[in-house]
């Protein structure tokens, strides 16, 4: 048999039953479209066709993945144009277009970095659509039911923001490296597994800290408990040490 | 005027209450005033960083790129080479060598040596077959990556603030996600020309929600990886007799030991072999090798085997070629895996070319979150009637400065020495604000400012070619010029448009007059 455009002689696989294309058949295609010859009669056995698949997965794949992920959030966004119950189908088939977007990234890249890429295209493919369908509009025109909630007032001065200051910044701080280190030393974990996630509690437990601290307008309430969980996380932390 | 809306409200049951909403956004307000600068020229230093090694081949252009992975008699003569002219510079004690790795953007043969005692120390660029061929020297690259990681700083400090700054982002991160009840109403809201804050409000939201996955992994990874010290450092206390180097090696693997008896160096192709029979395909992407040509010596092999995002996974060997096991960065424990997850995951380093450009777009997005989280705030002074003018002038100073003080500081890096580069540096980021301060508003100080940019960029681009142009060997050099070019186009075009509406319409108000 062979793969004509390349000349070169292949046999396929005895597993695998071929199906050939007469030589009238091949002299038509070839006639019709010399320079195409390789990909239009290169399909002369399941093999070669599997052969071929396996080449052209992970760039089919991605091409299908990134196509769906588009073809999904531009669905999201008739959903979200619409009304219930009629946008109902819209939605449900945004998310599995998604859904089937990242199924084809898994059999492209492998889970582990099929998510990485699948989330990169993600938010690249919302970017695109919400910025190609951007409303544009005359100056000064906003509707009462635009309007944002608008942040608490409230009054304020050099000491209390200070304070505020000193809590979520420095009293979080400790909270937060207290218990990822309470966590590190003490949870029936591998090394490595205690260490590195009670590690990447600290930025998370400290962020949510400040977020809690300068959005409570209640000073001595974070202050204890800040102080509460320290007190914990540092004797969890040190009391082996201690007691050793 | 607000009754019935907060009638219609009351109607709905919310799942975040009002009140809630409303003490979020002031906090969130308020924590992104305070570390907006900072915020912003990380991300900014950071957008560019992603594209750190195109960048240095970029000031190097007359190194060819090497496009394929190295065998191990290759990388054995690039290490005899390189050890052969660190016990020439006297600094043969700690060294480096990183092959090249596509899917990091990295394909050059890169040997470092130093000797932490002395401070003497070497970098070089290397053939394919292990030569030495140039000292590597990308110094605004270097300058760019510093800023991004201490910000110039003394080191320690330097990471902690940035360290602290990704920590206030990722605060920031949940505190705008919870400060936003009409997440899903305004999902695909971006309305422009109307009200300046509904403008900067639209943008800056679905930017960062739509962004949401990247934001919080970019802040999160910067943010431990700038905390590492101190986070160690107290475990260190607590568990390992407040020894941090004996806490790190818990991590890292093994670290030399201190017996100075001189050796021969490592066998490093030995020990790539030993890899690649357990695991066909693996890959060469680093040695490093602690203690180099003593007793003590210890390697840490870097061989990535596809289908991981991680950079490679890491093999330690005795200098005499005893195994030490591995690091398991690509299949070992989660905590392993999330070690080698980090780098990579926070350069965009695991996809090649159109990851970065994907990471670069993400950065940028992230920058622009920033800026318009404080124009926001600006926008909303505006609307009560209490502009600050200032303020706007300043922000702008700040936003359209950085990029002006980060081209300036190339043209310094060009041409002058690169003890000059910070200077270069602060003194246009500086200059930068006092334009803006004298505009007469935030609209001129803006466009002022972006023309000098992309004044800046085009003289860069002159500068460059002036120097490079008859040896550039490498066609990325090319790609980046262009680059450049088209984003002074973009710097200069919206803005001289601009200038060119407000004459227009400046005219029959003149008549008018």
């Amino acid at each position: 048999m062979v793969v004509r455009g390349t000349g070169v002689a292949r046999s396929p696989p005895q597993k695998y039953h071929t199906r050939t294309v007469d030589n009238a058949t091949s002299a038509r295609i070839v006639a019709a479209a010399p320079n195409r010859a390789p990909l239009g009669l290169i399909f002369t056995g399941e093999a070669r066709a599997l052969e071929l698949l396996e080449t052209y997965l992970v760039p089919l794949a991605t091409a299908a993945g990134v196509l769906l992920f588009v073809c999904g959030v531009a669905l999201l966004r008739l959903s979200w144009l619409g009304k219930r119950p009629g946008n109902v189908p819209y939605l449900i088939s945004g998310w599995m277009l998604i859904a089937g977007a990242f199924w084809a990234f898994f059999r492209a890249w492998d889970v582990e970095v099929g998510v990485a890429y699948g989330l990169i295209v993600l938010a690249l493919a919302a970017y695109g659509i919400i910025i190609l369908r951007r409303e544009i509009r005359v100056p000064k025109v906003q509707r009462a039911r635009e309007a944002a909630l608008e942040p608490e007032e409230r009054p304020t001065n050099w000491p209390r923001a200070i304070a505020k200051a000193l809590l979520s910044i420095v009293l979080a701080g400790i909270a937060a490296i207290g218990v990822g280190v309470a966590f590190a030393v003490a949870m029936p974990l591998a090394t490595h597994d205690r260490i590195v996630v009670g590690g990447l509690l600290v930025p998370v437990l400290w962020g949510a800290g400040m977020a809690w601290t300068l959005s409570d307008s209640k000073l001595l309430r974070a202050t204890l408990l800040l102080v509460g969980i320290s007190a914990v996380g540092y004797a969890v932390a040190f009391l082996p040490k201690v007691l050793a | 005027m607000h009754a019935p809306l907060e009638k219609a409200r009351s109607r709905k049951r919310q799942f975040l209450p009002p009140q809630f909403v409303r003490a979020m956004l002031a906090g969130h307000s308020a924590l992104g005033l305070a570390f907006a600068a900072l915020i912003y020229i990380v991300c900014i230093t950071g957008t560019v960083s992603v594209f750190m090694f195109e960048l240095q081949r970029w000031e190097q252009p007359d190194i060819a790129p090497i496009d394929r992975p190295l065998t191990a008699d290759e990388v054995g003569a690039a290490i005899n080479a390189g050890y052969a002219q660190a016990v020439a510079d006297k600094a043969a004690h700690d060294m480096f060598v990183m092959g090249p790795s596509p899917r990091a953007g990295h394909n050059r043969l890169m040997i470092n040596y130093h000797d932490h005692e002395t401070g003497a120390e070497g970098s070089w660029l290397a053939s394919p077959s292990g030569e030495l061929i140039a000292r590597a020297h990308a110094p605004w690259t270097e300058f760019v990556t510093e800023l991004h990681t201490s910000l110039h700083l003394p080191r320690t400090w330097g990471f902690f603030l940035v360290g602290l700054t990704g920590v206030a982002l990722l605060s920031s991160l949940i505190s705008g996600i919870l400060s936003h009840p009409r997440i899903l109403k305004d999902a695909f809201y971006l309305r422009r020309g109307g009200s300046w804050r509904l403008q900067e409000a639209d943008l800056h939201n679905r930017l960062g929600v739509w962004g949401l996955p990247f934001h919080f992994v970019v802040s999160l990874s910067g943010a431990l990886l700038g905390l590492s010290v101190l986070i160690v450092g107290v475990l260190a206390l607590a568990a390992y007799d407040g020894d941090s180097e004996k806490a790190f090696a818990a991590i890292l693997g093994p670290r030399a030991s201190a017996d100075e008896t001189p050796a021969p160096a490592p066998d490093v192709p030995a020990m790539m072999r030993s890899v690649e029979m357990r695991l066909p395909g693996a890959q060469f992407t680093s040695a490093r090798i602690d203690h180099i040509g003593e007793a003590g010596q210890v390697v840490h092999l870097g061989m990535r085997s596809p289908g991981h995002l991680a950079l490679a996974n890491t093999y330690y060997f005795k200098g005499d070629g005893t195994p030490l096991g591995d690091g398991g960065l690509e299949s070992g424990g989660i905590g392993q895996r999330i070690l080698g997850l980090l780098q990579p995951l926070h350069f965009g380093w695991f996809g090649g070319l159109p990851i970065k450009l994907a990471y670069g777009l993400l950065g940028l997005a992230l920058s622009v979150i920033t800026f318009t989280g404080v124009t926001i705030w600006l926008a909303r002074k505006r609307d009560k009637g209490t502009p600050v003018p200032r303020w706007e002038k300043f922000w702008m100073g700040i936003g359209w400065g950085q990029p002006f003080a980060l081209a300036a500081s190339a043209i310094a890096a060009l041409y002058g020495s690169p003890a000059i580069i910070l200077y270069a540096y602060l003194a246009t980021a500086t200059l930068a604000l006092l334009v803006a301060m004298i505009a007469a508003d935030m609209h001129a100080a803006g466009r002022v400012l972006r023309l000098a940019c992309a004044v800046a960029l085009v003289f860069l681009i002159v500068v460059y070619l002036t120097v490079w142009a008859a040896r550039i060997v490498d066609p990325l050099a090319w790609a980046l010029t262009a680059v450049l070019a088209f984003i002074a186009m973009l710097m200069a075009i919206p803005a001289l448009k601009r200038a060119e509406a407000r004459a227009s319409m400046l005219v029959p108000a003149a008549t008018e007059g």
